[in-house]
This record gives structure tokens, sequence and C-alpha cells, in this order.
């Protein structure tokens, strides 16, 4: 029951770069109560349906569970719901869903991370920082051209010397 | 930064409490008039290299983590109002919309007559005067669209929000008047639309009182500035003077720093809290409180964002936040079924907090398709007039206190039909803007609170209806003066910030006056 054993299951998952629900299913199926690489196969699991990405990368989800970890080794009311909800979950039907104080403390902690995270970012096409680039002001803040420009009294001139987008 | 300091038995000084738009105008302004002032600030110095473009960062930094004990019910009982702490305030949060209150706004009662439960009051200080002190306020700041100076230019969101609102009719729609330079101005840049202007702007376009007003203030060699001191209590020393501060330091330690005269400006929260908090033998009920009005009238603006998946992409986040404003809904017109007006505005988000405000607690598909879909949005925020009610009100916690032992501020607030009544509207001509150019999906979602927390100690000609007096000054303590949006008597659908401006520039003139006259 090692932290070590927890990051070693992390590590060789961010490592092998598995499609991860097709390594979860692997990890669950083989598990034994108390496993710990298969507790945090099936927190990943849970962090993967938290946000069910058609092109998903693995790093985000990882980095969820180890923030689940970390929460469960300084909060022990934290760590009975992770376990509850785990054991919930193995008891349940294959597919059901996380529920109750295990599903709200997901949400509070796992979904922050998702959507913090650079390479879900990457996915969604978000750009983010802009200050070290010069902001948007040469990188398309008005390349929008699929509607008409608005006219000159509703807005002002794009200061000189600089690109216009959509024009 | 100044090096100044006076003793804290100096008499003499005028402590202000709280550095944002009111506080940190205010000392300027009496600093500039010879007046030698004392700025508590609770929160710490901050510089640009300190403006990160982190959403999660950033609100950690600078929104206080003390959440008031919030009774209302729903939907307000998800409301946590935001207060900045640290030098500055709330105009490092602010997103730059330097709006006008409207005469009909000005006169509420008068303009939309008695409204059961709502508490309507008219502002006591002429529209032509206030005017004058606008102008002023904007030159100030640098407003765009005011004076000579040029509109910011239209961002992709704004090319939404303005071909939308043309289908619906709108005639009023423009990028806005906002304190964000559209051209270098006053030893600042211009604007780069780097997005984020709600985290602290990165390269000081946007107007701060943290990098305009304070240093201007230090610069006359009559300003200390005691950032990460908290004002505790405010003693007097008879019935009808105040004589000082008792304040934590940045150590702790309790300091009584004295004073000729003290102004509120920490947000109406926590001026209100401070008030309550500072009762005495001689004021049971709280400071400045014969009439019962502090902490009554608590309003902030009806609102909600209305986000729209576009046919095609948009990257709202791409630029200057909140550049974008619909002013036709802003009037009193009663066929629509409710008083006041709002206003539509423009506003964009990074994906941390799209997803949250957008969808709060929600996950699976729904989350997914908002993430996948995130570069079509389009977005605004519906601003609308919150009518005062006697019991929308800020009390102190009976249950739960901060790390100094005092109460946290209690929060109850209910929505008024008339509310309910324009939010329904709003919501529908905003939804209706989007759709209107084929939009594929839309959002609707309340938020968890806004920084513009207003009339807690409101304004009034007689001294039985409100707290200050037209120029701020308390009706029962002539050397005490509330300097922040707390003031209002009515919300309007503005935001807050010029106005504030406008008040501190107008009462700095006063109080130089009345020390001149040794009225105080």
């Amino acid at each position: 029951m090692s932290a070590e054993t927890r990051r070693d299951f992390l590590a060789i998952a961010a490592a092998l770069s598995l499609t991860p629900a097709v390594f979860l299913q692997a990890c669950a199926r083989l598990a034994q109560p108390g496993d710990v690489e298969a507790d945090d196969a099936a927190l990943l699991a849970a962090c993967q349906r938290l946000l069910p990405l058609v092109d998903a990368p693995a790093e985000p989800f990882l980095e969820a569970v180890r923030q689940l970890d970390a929460l469960a080794a300084r909060d022990p009311q934290a760590a009975q719901a992770i376990a509850a909800g785990i054991a919930a979950l193995r008891r349940g039907r294959p597919g059901a869903a996380p529920a109750g104080d295990f599903l709200a403390l997901l949400i509070a902690t796992a979904i922050p991370v998702l959507v913090n995270h650079p390479e879900i970012w990457r996915v969604a096409g978000y750009e983010g920082e802009s200050y070290s680039r010069g902001g948007y002001l040469l990188r398309g803040f008005n390349d929008l051209a699929w509607l008409p420009e608005p006219p000159a009294d509703s807005m002002g001139a794009v200061p000189s010397g600089t690109a216009t987008g959509a024009d | 930064m100044g090096d100044m300091r006076f003793g804290l038995d100096d008499d003499g000084v005028v402590v202000i409490i709280g550095s944002g738009a009111g506080g940190g105008t205010l000392a300027n302004e009496l600093c500039q008039r010879g007046i030698r002032c004392v700025l508590l600030e609770a929160g710490r110095q901050f510089t640009l290299a300190d403006f990160e473009h982190d959403e999660f960062a950033m609100t950690r930094k600078f929104i206080w983590p003390d959440a008031p004990d919030n009774t209302s019910p729903p939907p307000l009982d998800r409301e946590r109002p935001h207060v900045c702490k640290g030098v500055g305030g709330t105009t490092l949060h602010w997103s730059g919309l330097a709006l006008r209150l409207e005469a009909h706004e000005l006169a509420a009662r008068r303009s939309y007559g008695a409204i059961s439960g709502a508490a309507l009051a008219d502002w006591p200080i002429p529209a032509d005067e206030l005017a004058l002190w606008y102008a002023r306020a904007e030159e100030k700041m640098g407003v765009t669209g005011t004076g000579d100076r040029p509109l910011l230019p239209g961002n992709n969101n704004f090319k939404v929000l303005y071909n939308g609102g043309r289908q619906l009719g709108y005639r009023h729609i423009s990028t806005g008047r906002l304190a964000i330079n559209s051209r270098p101005r006053d030893g600042r840049p211009a604007c780069i639309q780097m997005g984020f202007c709600l985290q602290g702007c990165r390269i000081g376009a946007k107007w701060s009182t943290l990098y305009t007003e304070i240093p201007r203030a230090e610069a006359t060699g009559r300003l200390e500035l005691r950032a990460d001191c908290t004002a505790l209590q405010i003693v007097h020393d008879n019935r009808h003077r105040v004589s000082g501060v008792l304040y934590a330091d940045s150590e702790g330690r309790q300091q009584l720093q004295h004073a000729r005269a003290v102004c509120v400006a920490a947000n109406s929260v926590e001026s209100a809290r401070l008030l309550l908090n500072s009762a005495s033998a001689a004021f049971p009920d709280g400071l400045a409180n014969s009439s019962g009005q502090v902490g009554r009238n608590y309003t902030s603006h009806v609102h909600e964002f209305v986000m729209a998946e576009m046919p095609a992409p948009v990257h709202y986040y791409r630029g200057t936040v909140q550049a974008g404003l619909v002013e036709d809904e802003r009037g009193h017109d009663p066929r629509r079924g409710f008083a006041g007006g709002y206003l539509l505005q423009a506003i964009s988000f990074g994906l941390p907090f799209t997803a949250l405000a957008l969808l709060p607690g929600v996950w699976g598909p729904r989350l997914a398709t908002l993430v996948e879909n995130y570069t079509h949005l389009a977005g605004l925020v519906i601003l609308g007039e919150d009518l005062p009610q006697s019991d929308n009100r800020v009390t102190l916690s009976s249950t739960r206190k901060d790390r100094f032992g005092l109460p946290l501020p209690g929060i109850h607030r209910r929505t008024h039909p008339n509310d309910t009544a324009l939010m329904h509207h709003a919501r529908e001509r905003a939804t209706a803007l989007y759709e209107s150019l084929g939009a594929r999906r839309s959002y609707v979602a309340g938020s968890t609170g806004l920084t513009h927390n207003l009339g807690t100690n409101r304004m009034s000609r007689s001294p039985r209806d409100g707290v200050v007096n037209p120029w701020g000054q308390c009706h029962d303590i002539a050397n005490l003066f509330i300097s922040d949006g707390s003031q209002f008597p009515t919300s309007g659908a503005a935001n807050p910030t010029l106005t504030i401006v406008a008040l501190a520039m107008r009462q700095a003139g006063y109080i130089a006056g009345q020390m001149t006259a040794r009225a105080i």
C-alpha cells in the first residue's frame, strides 16, 4: 500500500502511453481487493468518465489521479470517500458511474485539474497565456471573417503597423 | 515607493481604509490638496510581474479567502461576493468598463414609481453636477469613447455581439467605454489584446490605482501606504467624532493609528462589516448607524452569463475581455414588464473558468462537448439593475470569525420579482442574439458572485433614511466618511467603478473644505 506503488502505476501508465481505457480494464479485471494499483486504475477510469473526450490525452487524467492521491494522503475524510467510491464501483455492474460523496469529490478536485491542463487546452484549441507572445494583437484577435465587419463608428482602428486579420 | 512615515499618535492625518477605486483615488486627491494621509490596505503590494495569465493562480492571489456567511435562499445561496485584497483593491481585477449612471437610474424612485418590496430612492446629487465629475473621472482614467480617446478595436467576440445585436434591431452597439488605453497614454501602453483582463493587466494598459493614483499620491510626500494592514475597528473619543483606526499590521500586531478623519472604502460588504464591528457603548448598533441602515439595501447587479456555440470558430478568449457593449435595453421601459434596464456586455474566459462557470458541477458528455467546442464559443454577461430591498443586508455572522477573532460578514439577499422579470427578458434576448447567427447551443449560467457590492451605507438627504449625506459624510459623525460603492442609493445597470471614482474626486474637495473651515 505504499505511495511508491501508486507512483509506479502512474509512471508505467504514463510511460506506455497506452489508450488508458484498455489498460484500465485489464488492470481492473486482474484486481484483488486492497490492490493499490487497481485502486488507481479505478480512479483513472472514473476521471476519464468526468471528461470523456473523443481524442483524450493520458497525462491530464494521470495528473488528476495524482492530485486525488495527494488529497487522500493529507485528508482522511477524502481518503475514506475515495475508498468507498472505488468499492462501490467494484460492487456495481460494469460501467456504473461514480456517485455520492465520491462524485462530489471528483468534481471538486479532478475537474479543475483537467480543465486547467495544457494538454486538455490543446484538444480544446485554447492558446492560454499570451503575455510572452505579445498578446493576440498580431495573433488573430480579430481574424473572424465569417460575419460582416462591424462599422468604424462601433469600434476603433487597429493600432497602425499591425495586421488587421480579416480584412 | 513612498518612504513617508507618520507616527501612530499623529492625529492630523486622514486615515483611508482600502486602496481600490474609492480609497486609492481619494488618497491621491487629498494628497494633491496638501492633506496628509495614511492608506491602510488589507492585502499585499503587487507589481505587474505578479499578474500571471493563470485564472486559478490569480484568484488565489487576490480574491480574499474568507467567504461570508451566506444565508440567502436560492439562487443567491451560491453567491460568494468577491472582494479583492491587494494594493489597488478591485481595480486589479475589474474589466475596465467605465460607464456613467443614467438620469433615470439616478432618480429611480421618481422614474419607476413605488414598487412593492423595493426601497427605491433618488440619488441626492443633481445629475448635471454628477456629469461634471464623471467627465473628470473619465479624463483621469483615460476612458475610451470619451474625450478624444478612440474606442478599442473590435475582437472576434465583439464581431459576433455586433452582428447578432443588429439582427435583433439594436443600434447602440460598440466596443464600449473602457478605462483601457486604446493608444499609449499617461505613461502606460495601449492594449495589445492579451485577454486575462480580470487577472490584473500585465502591461498596465487598464487603469488601476496600483500604478496611477497611489504612486502619484506617494510622490507628493504626503501619503503613507501601509499594505498587509487590516482595519479591525474604528474608534471614537466622544459621540460626535472618530479618533482613529485599530488595525492588525503585517505581523498580526494590533496598532492604533490616530486620525483627524477616517474614510472607509473597503468594498460594500467589508465597509458595512467594519462599522458594525466598531459598535461601542455609545453606538451599540454599530458606528454611524442611528438610522439602522448600515448593512441594509445591499445590492449587486442582476447578472447571468450567456454563451453560445457558434457555427464557426470565434476564439473568444483572444483580446480585451469586455470590449463589447449593447446599450439598447438600458432604458426604463415598463412595457417590458419590469422597472430599470440592463446592458449586454461581451465577456470571455479561458477554458478553466469557462468550464467551471458555464457548467458548474457538470461532468460527462456535456462537459466534453463544451471543451471540444471551446473555440466556437461567443459570450456575454447580462448586467441589470438590482432593486434595493431593506432586508437584503450585510450583518455580522453569529457563528463564524476571521483570523483576528472578529465576526465574518453575514449575507442575506432575496431576489425581487422585478429582478426575475428583468432577467427573464434579458436571457431571452441574449439567447436570441446568438441564435440569429446560427448558434448550435446556448449556455446560460448564474455566477458565484460579482465584485459589484453596493448600497450598504446608502446616501440620503435625511439622516433618517440613510447612513451618509450627499458628500459621503456620515450623518452621525462628521469626521467619518464612506468612500466606496456602499454609498450608492441604487445600483443602476452600470459597472460601478466610474461612479465610485467620480464620487471620490468630488468628496476630496468637500473634505479639504471641511478641514480648512475647521468643521472637522
